[in-house]
């Protein structure tokens, strides 16, 4: 008998793809051999294990009824990736949610900081303001009197605005801009 | 023609999710192929072309994919074991049978993703979805040669591999 052929070879004898000559020999040895025999057949077994396997994946119901719509529609692109699509809304609330509490903390600081019941509030900070300079002037009483409302008579430049509650209800808040006074000639 | 293209997806989900080794990859590429298949469909003359002229589209786009994202067109064999082992994950006790064949499937996965990119490629498209040499060839831009050869060092690897897991277990 002859020498027992290679594995590679074994393996083109059976997808036929050796010459006449070399096919013979290999026939007759395997005719006569129980070790190539068991050779053969376990290349054969293998095609079958990897068919097997390879059909054991499968795509998921949900792409298949997407890709379906999207043959039906005609070709226009359907976002099929339903994780990705939760995990983008997800981090859209959680972005949003963080945007508006930085607001509503912003929004409570300028409010608090700046006068919460109706205050004075200069823009003009060149000239410092002896009577605003100092604690319990009448300006500074005016800012923190629960009142909401200016009671002594102040005067106001240009620039300067107020804010106040509005007298007829809790909630509304009115802001007043003091504008240059245009004079007729 | 479209029915054709229906009946063809899930062909085209495995060959592409044997390309990349990830399910939403695998699907977004064959979405995309999907997409260039129709935009020229008409020109295709029989459905018999349609099966080698989409494997050849999906080439084609996970090449492009590769090249966009700068990665490495095959993964690395780590990662291909983890692959083929996340495909076979049940937490359902089972008769020891059963239990048997699927540690055998489980195996056969981890071999067929052990393989060089070309060679898994080769076997699929030549074992499993039964395309001539020819047909590997148009797919892959190769030579009918190197079809051949490359299914033959893969089916010999793939055999040594389960005989070893075979010597392991017994």
């Amino acid at each position: 008998m002859t020498e027992c052929p290679q594995i590679e070879e074994i393996d083109a004898f059976r997808h036929g793809e050796l010459g006449l000559e070399r096919r013979a020999i290999l026939h007759a040895h395997i005719e006569a051999c129980e070790v190539c025999q068991r050779e053969l057949s376990a290349l054969q077994e293998v095609d079958s294990h990897i068919v097997k396997a390879h059909n054991a994946i499968e795509p998921r119901d949900e792409w298949i009824s997407a890709m379906k719509a999207m043959l039906a529609a005609g070709g226009n692109r359907i976002d099929t990736t339903i994780e990705d699509g939760a995990n983008r809304i997800r981090n859209f609330v959680v972005l949003a949610t963080a945007a508006l509490l930085l607001i509503a903390a912003s929004l409570a600081m300028w409010f608090f900081s700046e006068g919460r019941n109706g205050s004075l509030i200069s823009k003009n900070t060149s000239a410092p303001d002896s009577e605003t300079s100092q604690q319990n002037t009448p300006r500074e009483r005016d800012r923190t009197d629960p009142g909401g409302a200016v009671k002594e008579p102040t005067v106001l430049a240009q620039g300067d605005f107020l804010v106040g509650r509005h007298p007829g209800s809790d909630d509304e808040i009115e802001l007043y801009w003091v504008l240059p006074i245009q004079h007729k000639q | 023609m479209r029915e054709k293209l229906v009946e063809l997806l899930p062909s085209l989900y495995r060959y592409l999710y044997r390309l990349s080794g990830e399910t939403h990859l695998a699907e977004d590429l064959a979405q995309d192929v999907i997409l260039r298949a129709m935009r020229c469909i008409d020109q295709l003359d029989s459905e018999e072309a349609l099966r080698v002229w989409l494997f050849r589209i999906g080439a084609n786009a996970w090449v492009d994919c590769c090249r966009r994202a700068g990665r490495k067109r095959s993964f690395e064999n780590e990662r291909r074991s983890q692959v083929a082992d996340s495909l076979l994950v049940s937490s359902e006790p089972e008769p020891s049978e059963i239990l048997g064949q699927r540690e055998q499937l489980q195996w056969t996965q981890r071999a067929i993703m052990r393989l060089p990119e070309r060679q898994r490629m080769v076997l699929i498209l030549v074992v499993c979805e039964e395309l001539s040499h020819r047909e590997v060839a148009e797919v892959l831009g190769i030579s009918t040669d190197a079809v051949k050869a490359s299914l033959s060092v893969a089916r010999v690897t793939m055999r040594k591999m389960l005989k070893q897991e075979e010597v392991k277990n017994d």
